[in-house]
């Protein structure tokens, strides 16, 4: 009695075996002959948006370096409580102001005005995503770090962007890196220098350094203005950003009524 | 026969005459006792004496006179008393004999006493004379040195006998102390100015001259005769208004005679009132104006560095009130004229107008500064105040000729030893030997020439403007210089005043030294150690600085957009710039061409893809 009952279950379990193979290898078949062609093209799509994303991050961080260069950022809130103004869209920040020093860190501007413009403005470059008319993409607000190197200022970028396609949502890849070339590094580190002399004493321009600045294949100079003020202009011949140099600029208000 | 009886009877006649004159003889007269005696007085170089004599000679010969007369009277009257005699002849004669000597020893007698009187009268004259003071042509030049010694005291008045020889010192002693005041032009209008005795006298008693011709002559009648320091105090004694007298001045540039520096300063204030008064011209006053206001002292500098120059300023005056002050004491030293030796001004030449500073030898020629009140001099080392101008020119060096005025106020240094200047006024406009004109600002600045230790060097604590370059520059405070000092292998003066050349093209050896260089296109600055540069438009200027390097000046923004109308060239030693105008701004180049600072505004034209960027808001 106990040895037939054992025949009979292996007998099933035997049959249970084959009849879900046979079921998986029907499945497996049809899945390959209908979807593949849906597939591809959410890939195709990622990738334009990922693209379409990344194009974004590059025009945000090279108008960062510009702006930072040529006005001291375009922030929603000014990094800087003084500027020279040519008019109310064109003007340079005071990194000296009678006797003050405003001047950043590297890592302020890093962080202040460079990794602040991308939070600020990458989002207004990918506009919600609308030239996408047929994808529901969703987006965040990034997050952005900036390293300088020598040569270059280096961003790095989480920026989450979610795709959703019906039940499913796909999230692309949030992690966006570029790289703008600028001797931003050194630039700031000349600027710093030269507000920092100010500081301590603003009689001066300093030939010197400029001469021993301008030798590194940058321009370096000092314009007179109105208002006490001295505005010093770098550009940076080694580098360009949409085929113009690079331009590094600010005011300093000299103290006169010490 | 009647002839014959006339005959007869004058024979008788001539018989009887004979027999009374045979009688007669005895009454004969006898002037033996009216004979004059001579009376010498008290010596023939008395005072009077010969008025003495002549007095008493007179008066003998009318007293001898009288005795003659007297004497024949006698003889006479015995002579009748003879002839009367008719009784006892023989006994008569003697009787008129007796009376006729009696007579005639009365007669003598009373000679003998009118002749006494005589003396008594003459020598009463002599001594109204001496005591009269009143020597007239009777009394002889001989006798004028006893009356001179004998008048008393107020009573001379016979001056014009001062012209006579053989006085003696000490009667030209006596009167030059009694009537020296009061009778100047008595006493130097006759007195023998070549007479060692007056000289003496003079000397002695210092006697002050009142005529300037008088003195000279004296002077030179006393060179080579006379002891030079004698000589030298006598002359401290003048007054400054006759020694200010040219022939005076030949006279003691030949005599060589030392004034004490105060007495000097006095004199050639008196020379200086009489020379003519330059006008500076009011174009002057300008550029005075003009260049104190490169270095103005008020919003252009720091408060050290406007101290730094107030403090100088006071300094120069300081040293300006002391000189000054050194005209009225009997500060050490001596001064002398001299016929100023090539002298370049055609006044000073060859003539004595030059006074010399024993002590530090450097001249200075009067004739060369304008006159009035408005220049002085005095010493302890030569001074030539500007008191117009609140300046003071001090010379020091035997090849230092001294200062000269120019008609437009403008000032000549010379080229030989120091001349430092100090300005407590506007400022000082001066040329030197090398045609450099400067505008000196308040403060004191040393002209080192020939026979100094770095000739042709102007040594500042103030600012100097060189209009030919455009070139001002000044000194700078020690304690900025303390706060950038870097220390320098070369050997250099550490004088911290700032040291400025002209066309050397090379420093000299001064810790702080600027030299400018002309060339035909740009000028040469050479910078070392610490001062500040102006280049001089004529409203503006283009500001920089050496502090140890060259530097730019953020005073520019006071001067924005000046365009100055020379080049230059600057090196600081390390680093080489150029400086000068293109376009309508003056723009610093380095030695790579690149331009450091531009005196004008940067352009705040944009790139079209900087204008986007810049007014992206506002065009959406």
């Amino acid at each position: 009695m106990k040895r037939r009952g054992q025949v009979t279950l292996f007998v099933a379990a035997g049959i249970l075996l084959l009849g879900g193979f046979i079921l998986f290898a029907i499945i497996r078949d049809t899945s390959t002959s209908k979807l593949e062609p849906e597939i591809e093209n959410v890939r195709i799509d990622d990738t334009n948006i990922r693209n379409f994303v990344q194009s974004c991050v590059d025009k945000t961080s090279k108008d960062a370096v510009f702006y930072l260069g040529f006005i001291g950022g375009n922030l929603k809130e000014d990094a800087f409580p003084n500027f020279y103004n040519f008019d109310t869209s064109y003007r340079l920040p005071y990194y000296y102001h009678e006797g003050k020093s405003f001047i950043l860190t590297e890592q302020e501007f890093n962080d202040l005005v460079l990794a602040k413009y991308i939070n600020e403005n990458l989002r207004e470059c990918t506009n919600g995503f609308k030239s996408f008319k047929n994808t529901r993409i969703a987006d965040n607000n990034p997050k952005t770090s900036v390293e300088l190197t020598d040569n270059e200022a280096a961003f790095n970028i989480i920026y989450p962007v979610s795709i959703n396609r019906g039940f499913k949502t796909r999230n692309l890849d949030s992690n966006y890196v570029t790289e703008v070339k600028a001797r931003l590094k050194d630039i700031i580190a000349i600027a710093r220098h030269i507000v920092a002399d100010e500081t301590e004493n603003d009689r001066y321009i300093h030939w010197d350094y400029l001469t021993d600045v301008s030798n590194r294949n940058y321009n370096i100079t000092a314009y007179t203005h109105d208002e006490n003020t001295i505005i010093y202009r770098i550009i940076d011949l080694e580098n360009e950003i949409d085929d113009e140099p690079y331009i590094f600029q600010w005011a300093n208000k000299i103290n006169l009524a010490k | 026969m009647k002839m014959r009886k006339a005959d007869i009877l004058l024979g008788i006649l001539v018989l009887l005459m004979m027999i009374k004159f045979a009688y007669a003889q005895g009454c004969a007269p006898n002037t033996a006792g009216c004979a004059p005696n001579p009376y010498g007085c008290i010596s023939s170089t008395d005072c009077a004496n010969a008025e003495c004599i002549t007095s008493y000679t007179t008066c003998d010969n009318a007293a001898s006179s009288t005795c003659n007369t007297e004497v024949t009277t006698c003889s006479t009257t015995c002579a009748a008393c003879v002839e009367g005699c008719s009784a006892a002849y023989e006994s008569c004669v003697p009787e008129c004999e007796a009376e006729h000597q009696t007579c005639e020893n009365t007669a003598s007698s009373t000679f003998k006493a009118a002749e006494a009187t005589c003396i008594t009268k003459a020598d009463s004259l002599q001594k109204t004379i001496t005591e009269s003071g009143v020597y007239g042509a009777g009394v002889g030049c001989g006798e004028i040195n006893s009356c001179l010694k004998k008048v008393p005291v107020g009573k001379f008045q016979s001056f014009t006998r001062l012209s006579c020889q053989g006085i003696k010192k000490d009667q030209y002693s006596k009167i030059l102390k009694e009537y020296g005041n009061s009778h100047k032009a008595a006493i130097e209008g006759n007195s023998p100015m070549t007479s060692s005795e007056f000289q003496q006298a003079a000397l002695e008693t210092k006697y002050e001259f009142q005529d300037p011709e008088k003195l000279a002559e004296f002077i030179r009648g006393c060179q080579g005769a006379c002891d030079q320091n004698a000589l030298n105090q006598f002359a401290t004694e003048q007054s400054r208004t006759v020694l200010a007298n040219q022939d005076v001045r030949a006279a003691m540039t030949a005599a060589k005679i030392e004034l004490p520096w105060w007495k000097q300063s006095l004199v050639m204030l008196e020379v200086l009132k009489k020379l003519p008064e330059v006008q500076a011209a009011s174009a002057l006053y300008g550029a005075y104006s003009f260049a104190s206001g490169i270095f103005d002292g008020s919003a252009d500098e720091d408060p050290v560095q406007n101290n730094y120059y107030t403090q100088n300023m006071q300094s120069a005056q300081s040293d300006i009130a002391v000189a000054s002050a050194a005209s009225k004491t009997s500060s050490l030293g001596n001064s002398y004229w001299t016929n100023c030796p090539d002298h370049p001004e055609l006044e000073c030449a060859g003539k004595p107008i030059c006074v010399v500073d024993t002590k530090d030898k450097a001249s200075q020629c009067l004739a060369a500064l304008p006159g009035g009140e408005v220049t002085s001099v005095t010493f302890s080392s030569l001074h030539v105040i500007d008191h117009r101008q609140n300046n003071m020119f001090t010379l020091k060096g035997a090849e230092n000729q001294g200062v000269v005025y120019r008609q437009d106020g403008n000032v000549n240094i010379d080229k030989g030893g120091t001349t430092k200047i100090s300005v407590a006024g506007p400022g000082a406009s001066v040329t030197d030997a090398n045609s450099n004109q400067l505008y000196i600002g308040r403060g004191t600045t040393t002209y080192l020439g020939i026979g100094s230790e770095s000739p042709g060097t102007y040594l500042t604590n103030t600012f100097i403007f060189n209009p030919k370059s455009s070139v001002a520059v000044a000194a700078v405070n020690p304690s900025e210089q303390q706060k950038l000092r870097e220390s320098r292998a070369i050997n250099i003066n550490r004088d911290e005043k700032l040291s400025l050349t002209f066309d050397k093209q090379k420093l000299s050896l001064y810790m702080n030294a600027v030299d400018i260089s002309g060339f035909a296109v740009n000028y040469l600055l050479l910078t070392r150690g610490f001062s500040n540069i102006k280049l001089v438009e004529r409203d503006k200027s283009f500001p920089l600085a050496s502090r140890n390097n060259a530097k730019g000046d953020s005073l520019i923004v006071k001067n924005k957009g000046v365009a100055i109308s020379k080049g230059y060239n600057v090196n600081d030693g390390t680093y080489d710039y150029i400086i000068k105008t293109t376009g309508f701004s003056t723009k610093v180049f380095a030695e790579n061409g690149k331009i450091l600072e531009d005196s004008s505004p940067m352009s705040n034209e944009v790139s079209p893809r900087q204008q986007i960027l810049l007014y992206k808001n506002t065009f959406t």
